[in-house]
């Protein structure tokens, strides 16, 4: 089981390359090798993100639960130390 | 002067001109048509590309973009 911190900072680094692959992908529509990486990455992210809000809540407001209590507010605040 | 005459040295004169043009062009990777004198940034091309990890410490997944002004450091915490 990741620590939160190793959760927060998985997410980071695929946010981050995702967004270095989007700018190359914009510029190179049909690069296959972009594409596949860009897919790898994708879903990596996506689980990574799941597990971290399972665990320790939303990340952004769009996953703020809504079945007991709107929760987005109760953890740190993005730019708090906690939340990197 | 008789027009074979004239015909060869233009031709002369044109492969003349080709080699000249062929010696003074360096290997490039621009594109055969480049116009002299114009800016061009060389297109980039699929190749290696760093591990998530690497790419976020050095600010690019692409070896071909990681070109630090200062020599080292400047790494972000991990």
């Amino acid at each position: 089981m990741k620590a939160k911190t190793d959760l927060m900072r998985m997410i980071q680094k695929y946010d981050f390359a995702l967004y270095d692959l989007m700018l190359y992908l914009d510029t190179h529509p049909s690069c296959k090798e972009a594409m596949a990486l860009f897919d790898k990455y994708r879903m990596q992210r996506s689980a990574a993100v799941k597990e971290y809000v399972e665990r320790f809540g939303p990340i952004k407001a769009l996953q703020s639960s809504t079945e007991d209590k709107w929760n987005w507010g109760a953890g740190p605040y993005p730019w708090e130390k906690e939340a990197n | 002067m008789e027009l074979h005459v004239l015909e060869e040295m233009a031709m002369r004169a044109q492969s003349e001109a080709e080699e000249r043009q062929a010696a003074y062009q360096p290997p490039s990777v621009f594109p055969a048509v480049t116009p002299p004198g114009m800016a061009y940034v060389p297109y980039q091309q699929w190749g290696d590309v760093y591990e998530a990890d690497k790419g976020f410490k050095r600010g690019t997944v692409f070896p071909v973009l990681d070109l630090p002004f200062a020599p080292e450091g400047g790494d972000c915490a991990s």
